[in-house]
Order: structure tokens, then C-alpha cells, then sequence
């Protein structure tokens, strides 16, 4: 538990981003491609996709024509759930957040960033 | 992938189940009492399985709300058959159509009876509905896109039946654990106990397939292993808390427009832990024979909150 690492929380979007080197794991998404998509909104609306390749993942910008899973909700939402104030279910049975795609593939999300 | 084959006695199985369903077969006109007298004071399920029952909510709220709520509550599970069987028939004859099953006709055959009972079951329940005078309300996100994990038409579709049947079997146990109660609308109870009827044949059908293939496709037992007690963990949880449903009974009490804390008190309460072990009990006995649990992913289990069922049933194993 000693070597446990401090949970630092996100204040931003580009905060998340940063740190996602970081928080990482490649044991978790060997042998998976996928490409996963959030459309988050207000304010504004904006696009940031992960694509996973067989323990690694790359981050661009804008929208993918074909995303595997595609996460919506609101920054504010987002940032919550990342900092771990709001469970997903709960963000999902109010209508904050909602989850197209593959359900398998969404499910393994939260083992690749941790 | 190797040739998959089909055991003589799966076979015979299967052809079993297709006589059983030539023989008897549920009707959309006279298998229900359709006269029963419509009453909004009718309970629908059982008074200890709405969602609420053992909160603080169950307190806050009248009577004439819980009634409401029971009725749609069993309205919102009617919904999610109805989509299901909708999907599973419209997937089921793609299958048929593609000939993905063809060198196993007895299997086809079967599917055949096993889609138009599907059909029969989504109008009886939408005729339920309407006599019950209820809204369809809005399936989950989560239910829809239950296409997304079946789209391959060219490989061995074992996973697409998995999950079809474990859907099925889920939503089954609930239903018949809801009419556990002698105040519960025989109409209501009616519809729970003759659709188990002909669920009962398809998921001894869809168990008895996962059985047969489930060491014969390849890639499909880890995969299995990994998602399924999330998947579970999803389906029950978005079933059970429906916003929609809780709008439409409108309470009166101002605590529940505090829907954060409405769904955090009754999906973590002591009664949905007792409701969730009712219905997954049965199935997880069968997983844990098949070995769809195993104990090397036993950490998908609890992040799941599903291993305390598991364990029970490990016990209980060893005790016998």
C-alpha cells in the first residue's frame, strides 16, 4: 500500500490529457484494438478520441467517422467522473452520461486509465 | 478455427425442444385472463421488490405512488422484453437467413420456433400494457446497443446466443420473482408464468448451447470470463433505476427530485443486494459448472459487486 500513487485530481480536460501517459496501463489493453470517442459538451461541443493498439494508445483530436465506443456528456460531467465525485451509473441512470457502442469494449476502458 | 461439431445428444436435445414447442404453444388471444377488470389500484409486482421498498424513499412515499410505481416499474421490464425479443427475433432470422447455422438443422429448426415465440411473447406483452394502460417508457442506452457486441454474421455466433440468453434468463428470474405475492393482478402474474413456460425451453436451450460450444470457439471462454459480470452488473442496475419511470409517478415528497441520491439509495441498498442474489443465483450456479467463472478473474467479479453471490453459491457447493 506504501507505493500506492496519491490520486491527483483534474481541474481541466487538458489536465485529464496530461496525465493519461501517466495513469496508463499497457498490461491491460495487450492484443485489443479499439478506438474510443468522447463528444463532450458546454461549453461548446469538442471531440477527443484514444485509439488503442496492442498496448499503447495515441490521442487525436476531432471526430472519428468510426469510433468503437463513443462517451457523451458534459466537461463538467466528465471531469467528475474522472476525479471519481460521480459513479458512472449514477451519471448514466440521470442521463448525464451516455455510452454508444460496443459494451465489452466500454467496459474495459477504466483497466487502460487507472 | 477447427470444425465445430454438435454431440448425438445435444442434438437429440434440441429436436426434443422443438416437438415441445410444436405441442403446446402460447397464445396471443386466449392463454391470459384478458377480462380481468382494469384498476389502478392493481399491484403489479410484488410490494417488496419495487425499487424502493427498504429505503427511506419506500417511506416518503404514498401508497397510491408505490401502486404506481409497481405498475410501472413491471411496464418498464414489459418494455425491455418487448425490445429484446425484438432484437433477439430480428437477429436470430439474419442468422437463419445468412446460414451461419446451416450444417446444424435440428439447431436452425429450433431457432425457427424459438423466434416465433419470441414474436407471440413481445405482442402479448404489449397488450399487457395496454390494458394496464402504460406507457412504454424509454429502454436504456445499454439495451440498445446490445447489436454492437452481435454484428458478425461470419463467424460462429455463440457469443451473439450467450448473450441472448443470459438477457433472457436474467429478465426471467425477475419476473417470476415478482409475482411472489397472493395481491399481485392475475393478469400481471398470467403473463410472468406463461411466457416462463416457453423461456424456460429457450434458455435450456441457449445453456445447453454455451455448453456444447462454448470450448469449441475459439477466444470465446476469455472473453466471456472478462465481460460478463460487468455486462450483468450494467443491465440489472440500468433496468432497475429508470428516471424516466421515476418522473412519471411524479412523487409528491421533494426528496425525490434528488435523483443522486435517489439512485444511490436504492441501487446500494440492502433489498437491491437481496433482489440481485434472487435473480443471479440460477445463472451463476451455471456459470460457476461451465466455468464462465473462474477464479483467475475474480477481479472482474468484484468490481462488479457480484462476488459475495459467487461465494455463497462456492459454499453452498462444498457444503453438498
Amino acid at each position: 500500500m506504501g507505493n500506492k500513487k496519491e490520486f491527483k485530481k483534474c481541474k481541466s480536460v487538458d489536465e485529464v490529457i496530461a496525465s493519461m501517459p501517466e495513469r496508463f496501463h499497457p498490461e491491460n489493453c495487450q492484443n485489443l484494438q479499439a478506438v474510443y470517442q468522447w463528444e463532450l459538451s458546454e461549453p461548446g461541443k469538442f471531440f477527443h478520441v484514444i485509439i488503442i493498439i496492442n498496448g499503447t494508445f495515441q490521442l487525436e483530436n476531432g471526430k472519428h467517422e468510426k469510433p468503437n465506443v463513443t462517451i457523451m456528456c458534459s466537461t463538467d460531467v466528465y471531469l467528475k467522473l474522472v476525479n471519481k465525485e460521480l459513479k458512472d451509473i449514477i451519471a448514466i441512470l440521470t442521463k448525464r452520461l451516455m455510452i454508444k457502442g460496443s459494451m465489452s469494449l466500454g467496459q474495459k476502458l477504466s483497466k487502460f486509465f487507472v | 478455427m477447427e470444425e465445430i461439431v454438435l454431440s448425438k445428444s445435444t442434438d437429440k436435445f434440441i429436436k426434443r425442444l422443438s416437438k415441445l414447442s410444436e405441442k403446446k404453444q402460447m397464445s396471443l388471444i386466449d392463454s391470459h385472463p384478458w377480462d380481468e377488470p382494469y384498476s389502478d389500484k392493481s399491484w403489479l409486482k410484488r410490494r417488496e421488490n419495487l425499487s424502493i421498498y427498504g429505503t427511506k424513499f419506500y417511506d416518503l412515499a404514498t401508497e397510491d405512488e408505490r401502486i404506481k410505481l409497481a405498475k410501472n416499474e413491471t411496464g418498464g421490464w414489459w418494455a425491455a422484453f418487448i425490445t429484446f425479443e425484438n432484437l433477439v427475433t430480428e437477429y436470430y432470422m439474419k442468422l437463419i437467413n445468412n446460414q451461419s447455422l446451416a450444417k446444424f438443422p435440428n439447431v436452425t429448426e429450433y431457432m425457427l420456433h424459438f423466434c416465433k415465440e419470441e414474436i407471440v411473447h413481445s405482442m402479448v406483452f404489449r397488450k399487457a400494457m395496454e390494458h394496464f394502460k402504460i406507457e412504454p417508457a424509454e429502454v436504456s442506452e445499454f439495451i440498445k446497443n446490445f447489436y454492437e457486441d452481435n454484428a458478425s454474421m461470419e463467424e460462429f455466433p455463440l457469443k451473439a446466443i450467450y448473450l441472448t440468453i443470459i438477457i433472457e434468463w436474467f429478465a426471467e428470474n425477475n419476473a417470476m420473482i415478482d409475482l411472489k405475492n397472493d395481491f399481485v393482478s392475475p393478469l400481471a402474474a398470467a403473463v410472468a408464468v406463461e411466457h416462463n413456460k416457453e423461456e424456460t425451453r429457450h434458455i435450456a436451450w441457449g445453456k445447453r448451447m454455451v455448453a456444447e460450444f462454448c470450448n469449441q470457439v475459439p477466444g470465446f471462454m476469455d472473453e466471456a470470463r472478462e465481460f460478463t459480470p460487468g455486462f450483468l452488473r450494467g443491465l440489472i442496475d440500468t433496468i432497475f433505476g429508470n428516471i424516466d419511470i421515476i418522473e412519471r409517478v411524479n412523487f409528491a415528497h421533494p426528496a425525490f427530485q434528488n435523483y443522486d441520491d435517489f439512485f444511490e439509495t436504492i441501487l446500494f441498498s440492502d433489498n437491491k443486494k437481496r433482489i440481485d442474489e434472487e435473480i443471479m443465483t440460477p445463472i451463476f450456479e451455471s456459470f460457476i459448472e461451465i466455468e464462465i467463472y473462474h477464479p483467475d478473474y475474480r477481479s472482474f467479479w468484484e468490481e462488479s459487486r457480484f462476488s459475495e453471490i459467487i461465494d455463497n453459491i462456492l459454499k453452498k457447493n462444498k457444503q453438498n
